[in-house]
């Protein structure tokens, strides 16, 4: 067994370098007899280098884009709205890998999302009223759909995103009070979409009202 | 209709681990179990299956609810893997639920990680026991089975926390300390260093016992005496801090396999308690016997069950109880310059022993960290750190040499330099 005569240890592993004060070893190793396996420093992974280029790209977009437009001023600001739309694509993007892993927690989280930018940007421009007119209703709609079909081909258990799509609803029926306080101006969206929501609702309490039950209680346990 | 997945809470020592997890401090401790042969995966990985039907509750996953985080039954299937990550690599991902524990191979040794939030020392060690023994019966048909563990499954899966809670009790106040910190650079990718120390436990006792101590005391003043030999002058004017987590199943009758432990915190001034191996034993074993009292470490389990039942504490949601708990345990971290834990004895029944080297067990830390359990004649410290510098190591193992202690030592240091080559060179 190899030793280290400084520290007065023996070292069962046959180090190069005595592990408490560095110093070479004396003594013959009795065989490659290791504890730890060796596992080098991870470096760059593939993904990692993907993406710090398309983050690069896109900060290149911003700013020649800013450049083009002080330089030439006259069509107005358009650079602004090229700065917003690559931020809040990245926001976007930031939640869904980040919610990747949980499907139907992502869903909903998209919902939210997608629904939040697009009222920012309806209403920093004129405030037309599109994003809760269209966006919110079909969003919901769609992914109500959408998670019912994750759940059938992933053969989710009922609880492990029942909770999401009542949330979901819960959301299609708020587009749907929006239009009943006149916040809404094209009916067709938000009735479909009460309709969906009501559809989805009723099904989830009749065929799985204890499973709603059970995971509304553990949810909220105190 | 499909059936309704079982669920359970935390328990209290559970609660802070989930929001206080980070890439820098894992909460994961990993138990190794030593073998004289090779391990074979295969029938470990039968052996994990059968021990996982005695503890389901170590088949759960951690959830978040609006209030607190909960443990919700899942069908996974874990699987043993040949040791490929760092130690105590993160287990717990907020986004992507699964198994809180992980069980890796590596030549002789048998690897068992695990989230602190499932349990802690006692509750996962009898966990790897079990497997273990069924590893040992199904490799080498080794009789009989282990009979000194039989909790049923609800005493295995109990909140031992809130049965010995006791609303009445006076809660002692804590002393809160500005402790010395060793500070350094750390190891590369959030790497966390382990030193092994195998000794002779019987050397050991006798030493403490010429001392008149016992084993903790003697290493715990042991090592405070390793940390302020590597204190500036100028830092000497605070106190050395060990944080010590006390198996609470010692003082109250409970089988559970989840966490029951309380801390306690052993204090040494050298300005004040004196320099000098034996006044620091002597202030030490006082420490201990002032904290090792009954009435005391009931006193603990109010003052954490008091938090947590508090009903204002309960009905605020998760997601801002998050950042207090993260602050709180960003505060706490500065309080104690090192830690020191004692699992105590493995026992295997004798047929079963001859197949095992030792037993040992250690934890991501960001501070230095003392682990020790024996298991025959071996008794097995490590220190685990995730700063580069490995002198307190050194400084806490010659001392050992140096009252004649032989001690062989492992690292996994090595493991991470690429530059010198690998092993399989050698």
């Amino acid at each position: 067994m190899l030793r280290c005569e400084h520290c007065n240890i023996d070292l069962p592993d046959a180090p190069k370098r005595c592990p408490l004060c560095q110093s070479t070893p004396t003594g013959e190793a009795a065989g490659s007899d290791y504890r730890f396996p060796v596992l080098p420093t991870s470096g760059k992974t593939v993904s990692r280098i993907l993406l710090a280029w398309i983050a690069f790209g896109s900060v290149c977009a911003a700013a020649v884009c800013v450049t083009i437009n002080l330089t030439l001023p006259a069509g107005g600001w358009w650079s602004l709205f090229v700065v917003a739309g690559i931020a809040s694509l990245w926001a976007d993007f930031a939640i869904m890998i980040k919610k990747r892993k949980n499907l139907p927690k992502g869903i909903l989280w998209q919902v939210a999302a997608v629904f939040l930018i697009a009222y920012a940007w309806d209403r920093f421009t004129g405030f037309y009223g599109w994003s809760v007119d269209y966006v919110l209703p079909i969003l919901c709609t769609c992914a109500m759909i959408g998670m019912t079909l994750v759940a059938k081909i992933r053969r989710l258990h009922i609880q492990d995103y029942i909770l999401y799509l009542v949330m979901d609803c819960i959301l299609g029926l708020v587009s749907f009070a929006l239009l009943l306080a006149d916040a809404v101006r094209v009916a067709i969206p938000s009735a479909i979409c009460f309709g969906a929501s009501i559809i989805f609702l009723a099904a989830l309490l009749f065929f799985e009202g204890k499973a709603l039950w059970a995971e509304i209680q553990r949810r909220l346990h105190l | 209709m499909a059936q309704s997945k079982q669920w359970s809470r935390l328990d209290n020592a559970a609660k802070i681990f989930p929001p206080t997890t980070s890439r820098r401090d894992t909460k994961v401790f990993r138990f190794v179990c030593e073998l004289t042969q090779p391990v074979d995966g295969a029938v470990l990985q039968r052996a994990l299956e059968r021990a996982l039907e005695e503890f389901p509750l170590y088949r759960s996953v951690l959830k978040k609810g609006l209030f607190w985080h909960y443990f919700e039954e899942s069908g996974m299937q874990p699987q043993v893997m040949e040791e490929k990550l760092p130690v105590c690599a993160p287990i717990y991902n907020a986004d992507k639920p699964g198994p809180l524990f992980r069980v890796s191979c590596y030549k002789r040794r048998i690897n068992l990680e695990i989230f602190h939030a499932l349990a802690d020392g006692t509750g996962a060690l009898q966990f790897l026991r079990a497997m273990v023994f069924t590893y040992l019966a199904m490799r080498y048909g080794v009789p009989g089975r282990l009979a000194d563990y039989d909790a049923a499954r609800d005493q295995k899966n109990l909140d031992a926390f809130y049965q010995y809670y006791d609303k009445t009790k006076n809660v002692p106040s804590v002393k809160r300390y500005r402790a010395y910190r060793i500070r350094g650079e750390k190891l590369p990718d959030n790497r966390l260093g382990i030193t092994e120390g195998f000794l002779s436990a019987k050397a050991v006792l006798e030493q403490a016992h010429e001392h008149s101590a016992t084993l903790s005391e003697f290493l715990v003043a042991l090592f405070i005496c390793s940390i302020y030999d590597g204190m500036a002058v100028r830092e000497r004017i605070r106190p050395v801090v060990v944080t010590v987590p006390v198996d609470l199943r010692r003082f109250f009758s409970a089988q559970t396999a989840r966490n029951f432990f309380g801390v306690i915190q052993i204090a040494h001034n050298f300005r004040k308690n004196g320099q000098g191996f034996d006044s620091v034993l002597a202030h030490v074993k006082q420490s201990f016997e002032r904290h090792l009292t009954k009435e005391n470490l009931h006193g603990i389990i109010s003052r954490y069950s008091a938090i947590e039942n508090n009903a204002l504490v309960k009905a605020i949601p998760l997601l801002i109880k998050i950042p207090f708990f993260r602050l709180a345990g960003w505060w706490a971290n500065g309080e104690d310059t090192a830690a020191f834990s004692n699992v105590g004895r493995v026992t295997m029944p004798p047929e079963a022993a001859g197949h095992i080297r030792l037993f040992d067990v250690f934890l991501s830390t960001r501070r230095p960290q003392l682990c020790l359990c024996s298991f025959g004649d071996t008794l097995a410290v490590s220190l685990s750190s995730p700063l580069r510098d490995t002198g307190l190591q050194r400084r806490f193992f010659r001392r050992l040499t140096e009252i004649g202690i032989p001690v062989q030592v492992v690292s996994n240091l090595e493991q991470s330099s690429g530059e010198e080559g690998t092993h399989a060179s050698v």
